[in-house]
């Protein structure tokens, strides 16, 4: 797994590398004088010295973004010959490296571990009367009423079953869907997920 | 001849005198009036002997008369010298009930608006009509129903976060206008 992730950072360092030289090459194609070819002045990897002190900024930006991957690089190779001598291979989780490595690049990127919505799909509205629900609600300050109905048992034998959910709004607008009371929160932000949630707590509790 | 008017008259009396009630006291404030509206309504029913197409028909022809006898007697100048409630009076709460949805302060809040917003708003939140439903039974566009019930909302949070010290119960002079024109 290690050596894998080694040889991936080797080969985005090589694609950067490739991709920087290529696009430097094609400049100096464009801008040399006359139609001449350029001096030819495409930069390759042992070209790129740390100490110039006239760097422009996409260099520099190219410069500093191969260096991390080089650090890091490093760092990785380091941590697998520890861990190859420890025994414990891959003991150590990549973000945590990545981190002393110094690098930022993955920080922003949250893999998504919790269920953000619960099952819910949009179905046809049926247009239930306030008499046929099993809770309504009215919202007149934000516009909006509420039906919510008990729709029957899941087939998998869960204790709460599957609850429908009607909207209309004062704009016109009619939506329903049907949420599966199991996995529907009490602190949604959303109305019609927190209405399929009482209803469903209610169902369970009248059954108990 | 004047029992068989009375035993047509059931029926419908039997099927529709909640609703009917409820929306008359949402206009007038009070179980009396509310009472003397619904009766109204039946008189005129045995009156005119009208013919309709459906059972949703009929229940829109009885609301849109309760909703006319409410404007004619809030009209009338003995009503508006005596007893003009823009408030429903806290003795007058207890004889106010909904079936299925529970009342609460925004209820009375909607009762307070003026005519033209209050009948949309009451009908679309409390007795579950739709925007088309509203506009066949006030003779309205739908567009209009829509206006009516955007501004009335508006209305109705001005009113709970300013309260009704101000002008006119808290209401614009442009609302209050725009919220008479059906009752003249």
């Amino acid at each position: 797994m290690e050596a894998l992730r080694i040889r991936l950072w080797k080969k985005v360092a090589r694609m950067r590398i490739n991709d920087w030289n290529q696009r430097e090459q094609s400049r100096a194609e464009i801008s040399g004088p006359g139609g001449m070819q350029g001096k030819g002045n495409a930069k390759k990897l042992g070209d790129i010295s740390t100490k110039s002190c006239k760097v422009k900024p996409e260099e520099d930006s190219f410069r500093s973004s191969l260096q991390k991957s080089m650090v890091q690089e490093e760092a990785m190779k380091a941590h697998h010959r520890k861990s190859e001598e420890g025994g414990r291979p891959g003991s150590q989780p990549l973000r945590q490296l990545e981190r002393e490595a110094g690098s930022t690049r993955m920080e922003n990127i949250n893999v998504c571990t919790e269920r953000n919505a619960p099952a819910a799909k949009a179905i046809p509205v049926r247009g239930i009367s306030y008499g046929e629900c099993d809770m309504v609600e009215v919202n007149v300050l934000e516009g909006y009423v509420l039906k919510a109905k008990g729709d029957g048992e899941r087939m998998d034998g869960a204790e709460a079953g599957w609850i429908y959910v009607e909207k209309k709004t004062d704009d016109g607008e009619w939506k329903a869907y049907l949420y599966d009371g199991a996995s529907s929160r009490k602190e949604s932000k959303d109305a019609m997920e927190r209405i399929a949630y009482a209803v469903a707590s209610a169902e369970a509790s009248a059954k108990a | 001849m004047l029992r068989n008017k009375e035993k047509e008259a059931e029926a419908p009396f039997e099927k529709y005198k909640d609703i009917l009630y409820r929306i008359a006291f949402s206009n007038m404030k009070s179980k009396a009036d509310a009472e003397d509206v619904v009766q109204e309504a039946f008189c005129r029913y045995l009156k005119a002997e009208p013919v309709f197409d459906n059972e949703n028909h009929e229940k829109a022809w009885f609301i849109r008369v309760v909703i006319n006898i409410c404007y004619d007697i809030q009209k009338s100048a003995w009503f508006s010298r005596t007893v003009a409630f823009d408030e429903v009076p806290e003795s007058e709460m207890e004889h106010f009930k909904l079936p299925f949805v529970e009342e609460d302060e925004t209820l009375w809040h909607v009762m307070a608006l003026p005519a033209a917003y209050r009948n949309p708003l009451y009908l679309f939140y409390y007795e579950d009509y739709s925007i088309k439903e509203i506009a066949r039974i006030m003779e309205l566009g739908e567009g209009t129903v829509k206006t009516r019930l955007r501004r009335g909302r508006e209305m109705v949070k001005e009113r709970i976060l300013y309260g009704t010290g101000g002008k006119d119960g808290g209401f614009t002079d442009k609302a209050l206008e725009e919220g008479g024109k059906d009752a003249d």
